[in-house]
């Protein structure tokens, strides 16, 4: 089960160069064709479209690094597994 | 709102860094503000904001705790942004979102996609919410109910249009009514809902839907314009919901 983040604040933009600043500090690169890969050079897959990721559609989000293809889509369900509220929660509102 | 000081130090050591190079210190710094978890790095930065806005929002999340685990709630989120849009006339954008649903979730995802262009979604969410608090139905009636909304949409549904008149609008409702299904919906937006309304109330005061289908209202107003959904149920199927009978009997 995954943990829900309580501290999330907003989405930012970055530069590109910005971007991968923050990719490379996380231990991350981009490869010739475009794509993020780890530290064992390793394309990184998206877990909501299952497609490796282009850098140039990255988001980079909290969780503690999850790194996605950017659509409407998998943004919704990144919100869902990690930003929404619990069914505990919910339950505690509108008791 | 004046972003708080933690970002922009973390916006300008990012900046630094491209032109001197990623010290330790500076990437020791990222790593810290990153394990706060207090921002995602997106190129669609509006979008998910409203996304994320609407995950927030009461009438999502008692439909979300009523439904409880469905596949389409990611959906959902998407589709409520995509009624927004369309209130504003940027219906682009939801073509391009529909064929996205479509690959993803098939033809059931790009129907919510369609509910949601039509303005029509938020009363269909409504009407699921109603069956919790009216009929306290329970989670899988209300998966069940739902997903047969979205499966047969096409032949439950009659849209109103500017256009259409109130004979054929008469004769698509009298044909539902002989085919003898256990919901149908008839939904139509600002003048097409006005004329909707007008043909119904003359059917309603010919006594044609008496003993036979209960007619109730899912409305919603925005900029003025009203987004009507009318729900049609069985008369003889109303014990919970139309769908819960199906259940009961298997």
């Amino acid at each position: 089960m995954i943990m829900k983040n309580k501290y999330f604040r907003n989405f930012i933009s970055l530069s590109d160069e910005q971007k991968l600043v923050l990719l490379k500090s996380l231990d991350y690169d981009v490869d010739h064709n475009g794509y993020i890969v780890d530290k064992n050079n390793k394309k990184v897959m998206c877990k909501y479209s299952n497609q490796p990721v282009l850098f140039k559609n990255a988001s980079i989000l909290p969780g503690s690094t999850v790194i996605v293809n950017t659509s409407l889509i998998t943004i919704s369900e990144y919100i869902s597994d990690y930003l929404e509220a619990d069914e505990d929660v919910l339950d505690a509102r509108t008791a | 709102m004046p972003e708080p000081p933690d970002l922009n130090k973390f916006l300008a050591e990012l900046t630094v860094a491209t032109i001197k190079g990623i010290s330790e210190p500076i990437k020791n710094w990222i790593n810290e503000f990153w394990l706060k978890h207090e921002y995602g790095v997106t190129i669609s930065v509006e979008e998910s904001e409203s996304l994320k806005n609407i995950s927030e929002n009461e009438f999502y999340l008692l439909f979300k705790k009523y439904l409880g685990m469905h596949w389409s709630i990611n959906l959902i989120k998407v589709g409520i942004y995509i009624s927004e849009l369309n209130e504003y006339g940027k219906s682009e954008r939801a073509k391009q979102l529909s064929n996205e649903a479509y690959k993803k979730y098939g033809l059931v995802g790009s129907r919510i996609i369609q509910l949601a262009s039509t303005g029509i979604l938020i009363p269909v969410m409504h009407y699921i919410i109603d069956l919790k608090l009216n009929r306290g139905a329970n989670p899988i009636v209300l998966n069940k109910e739902f997903d047969k909304i979205l499966d047969e949409w096409d032949k439950i549904a009659i849209p109103v249009h500017r256009e259409s008149q109130e004979s054929s609008i008469n004769q698509d409702i009298e044909k539902k009514m002989s085919f003898g299904y256990p919901i149908f919906f008839v939904y139509g937006s600002g003048s097409a809902s006005k004329i909707a309304q007008l043909s119904l109330a003359k059917m309603n005061n010919e006594n044609i839907f008496d003993n036979k289908y209960l007619m109730s209202l899912k409305n919603k107003v925005v900029g003025g314009i009203e987004y009507c959904l009318w729900v049609f149920e069985k008369i003889e199927d109303f014990e919970e919901t139309p769908i819960s009978k199906e259940i009961k009997k298997n």
